[in-house]
């Protein structure tokens, strides 16, 4: 049980549409274990990237639970929430959703300078600054470092989304359509580092995509259709 | 820590925010061009009137003067009050005035109305500085007492007689006062029931020009001792006080008051800036009306700020989304935006002063430059009857420009970042 990271218990989402209120999510139940690769796969309109959010505590369930560790995220507060996303959850969008006004290496940091205070940021801004380095050398950007975000390829900007979701070191990281945006080349390589990092690091991945072959490879897929999860097409291995 | 920095790198992003900055420093660089060149302007007002006025001044009260302005109709022996006023000692120089209205006349049957001021030449330039108001000569009697000329000297206003015009032009008095001019002063009086009108004929002897019209163009300076003799009398209207310093005034009053005794309530003690309460005012007010007027500016700028900053949110939903996802809360994302409006109105502040300050001391150089390149007179010198513009740089002033500035700007930036901080992460991922 202690090995539960996350866990849906009946969860429910509807969102408001004219007068009436649409269902997004009807009684999603699963689990992810730590150190597991998780997928949810489902065509477009399926809720797919709405669980996510729910999961990334980006927004709040309106039926059932979200679980993390146990806790019922519905009850932590709007800072407390704020700050699991900082420090325990990386996320990596199908835009890359890089700020263009920052440098490679100062959006790879950004989840630090949000973390800590001016003074703190000072003292520590070097050592971090110093990781950030190793992790793009280590991703393949250790000659884009000083570039502006918008002078980035597709699987660049990735990259350093990637890395800007890897550098606080969490514990598990979602990923709404990695390589959704992406060239089939570009693609595999982002896919193959996401199983390299889970493999040499143990790291939870929950990722969402349409794309079922990269679904069929997680340890664990739920395939969502209409708001729900088709019972006969999850698989574990 | 983000807040600050990613502030100021959405704002170098975007070339219209210099055009936020330059409304900001622009609104302030006026504000303080204008109220400086007021502050210069109730400066030499306040100087002037200073300086010709004494610290203190002993007369009747505004409520008894219909009846007589006299101390000796009101039980109060005039010379015993003097000395013992002289007694005080906070008191350095005190010296008596015989006040009263009057026509002027010249011999080509001109007049003007005047008002007759008898002084103690021997202590009046003690208490007041007459002496450096005079035109031809700065004796210390001011040739009021001199056996020479007959009839007796007086002391004319330069724009005695003179008209104003509707610009505020001031006209050299019609008169054209020169030493060894005759004229004639023609008064009335109730005396026992009766009006009697008194007669007498002056020389005069010196031109009085202190620049404040209100008193060039009344005062007619004679001796005490001609002015009674004019006036049948032995009494005086009021006494000028000169203090050992100014910060005695409210002590000196009271011991005044004490002498005055039961007399006291016929009496009225005023300071200086009691008596020219209302020009004081008026340059203070008209000062203070026109940085208000002119704040109006800086508000425009900061309707700027809040239409480029909610633009900006707009612009950046994405980020905010983002910023959202790495763990930023909606206070942080509130102060995002409010930085972005303190860093325009500080930079703006910042160039408004620099440009204001240096501007304002060179604006002497300035209205030069444009008056050889462009025959352009800002302030005409005859009108104004300034040589140089007068100017103060009033530090707590400029502080509380750029106090009230800042405050606008982040007022203004509220409205904006509320919007920002109510954004859903959620929706704002979502927008393209």
């Amino acid at each position: 049980m202690s090995d539960i990271i996350i866990q849906a218990e009946s969860t429910g989402k509807e969102f408001p549409s004219g007068d009436r209120r649409l269902a997004v999510l009807k009684e999603i139940s699963f689990q992810i274990m730590k150190g597991e690769i998780f997928s949810i796969v489902g065509p477009s309109g399926a809720g797919k990237s709405t669980l996510l959010h729910l999961m990334g505590l980006l927004d709040k369930p309106t039926a059932g639970k979200i679980l993390f560790k146990g806790q019922d995220t519905a009850l932590f507060s709007a800072s407390q929430a704020a700050l699991l996303r900082n420090t325990t959850f990386g996320f990596v969008f199908q835009f890359y959703h890089l700020i263009p006004e920052l440098t490679v290496v100062e959006n790879t940091v950004l989840p630090f300078m949000i973390r800590h205070s001016y003074f703190s940021w000072m003292i520590n801004k070097s050592k971090l600054y110093k990781r950030a380095h190793s992790l793009l050398e280590k991703l393949g950007l250790g000659e884009r470092l000083k570039h502006r975000a918008n002078q980035l390829s597709g699987g660049e900007s990735q990259r350093v989304a990637i890395a800007r979701a890897l550098i606080t070191e969490p514990e598990i990281i979602f990923c709404d359509e990695p390589t959704g945006n992406l060239d089939q080349a570009t693609s595999r390589e982002i896919q193959s580092l996401i199983w390299e990092m889970n493999k040499d690091s143990g790291l939870t991945f929950v990722i969402v995509t349409h794309d079922e072959n990269i679904a069929k490879k997680a340890h664990h897929m739920i395939k969502l259709v209409d708001g729900k999860i088709v019972p006969g097409e999850s698989t574990a291995k | 820590m983000y807040k600050l920095f990613l502030a100021w790198r959405y704002l170098l992003s975007r070339k219209i925010i210099f055009f936020s900055i330059a409304g900001i420093a622009v609104g302030v660089m006026v504000l303080i061009i204008v109220t400086s060149v007021m502050g210069g302007f109730v400066r030499d007002v306040r100087q002037k009137i200073r300086g010709i006025s004494s610290d203190l001044s002993v007369s009747v009260s505004d409520e008894f003067k219909t009846f007589s302005r006299f101390f000796g109709d009101y039980k109060a022996d005039s010379r015993q009050l003097l000395d013992e006023i002289r007694a005080i000692p906070y008191v350095a120089y005190a010296s008596p005035r015989l006040e009263w209205g009057a026509m002027l006349s010249t011999k080509d049957n001109r007049g003007a109305p005047v008002m007759v001021i008898g002084i103690e030449p021997a202590t009046e330039d003690k208490v007041s500085n007459l002496s450096e108001y005079l035109v031809y000569k700065r004796s210390t009697d001011f040739r009021l007492e001199d056996k020479d000329p007959e009839p007796p000297g007086a002391i004319v206003g330069r724009y005695v007689g003179a008209y104003e015009l509707g610009t505020g032009q001031q006209e050299r008095s019609a008169f054209d006062w020169e030493p060894g001019q005759s004229i004639a002063l023609t008064t009335v009086m109730s005396r026992d029931g009766m009006l009697q009108t008194q007669q007498g004929e002056f020389t005069i002897v010196d031109e009085f020009y202190s620049g404040l019209f209100d008193q060039d163009s009344v005062a007619l300076y004679l001796s005490l001792k001609q002015a009674q003799l004019f006036l049948k009398t032995e009494d005086i209207t009021k006494i000028t006080i000169r203090l050992t310093d100014y910060k005695y005034a409210q002590e000196a009053t009271r011991r005044i008051n004490e002498i005055l005794g039961k007399s006291v309530r016929y009496f009225q003690i005023k300071t200086w800036e009691d008596e020219k309460e209302n020009i004081l005012t008026a340059v203070t007010v008209e000062k203070r009306i026109q940085a208000i007027i002119l704040f109006c500016v800086v508000i425009v700028a900061c309707f700027n700020i809040l239409a480029m900053l909610t633009m900006r949110v707009v612009e950046k939903t994405k980020d905010i989304g983002i910023l959202s996802s790495l763990g930023s809360t909606r206070y942080g994302i509130m102060q995002l935006f409010l930085y972005q409006g303190l860093i325009i109105s500080f930079l703006g502040c910042l160039f408004g002063v620099v440009s204001g300050y240096l501007f304002t001391i060179n604006l002497n150089k300035i209205q030069f430059l444009l008056k050889s390149w462009f025959g352009l007179e800002v302030f005409p010198p005859n009108i104004y009857k300034i040589g140089d513009i007068p100017w103060e740089i009033d530090v707590p002033t400029i502080i509380t420009i750029t106090l009230l500035t800042v405050s606008m700007s982040i007022i203004f930036s509220i409205y904006p970042a509320i919007k920002a901080a109510r954004m859903e992460p959620v929706e704002a991922l979502r927008y393209e």
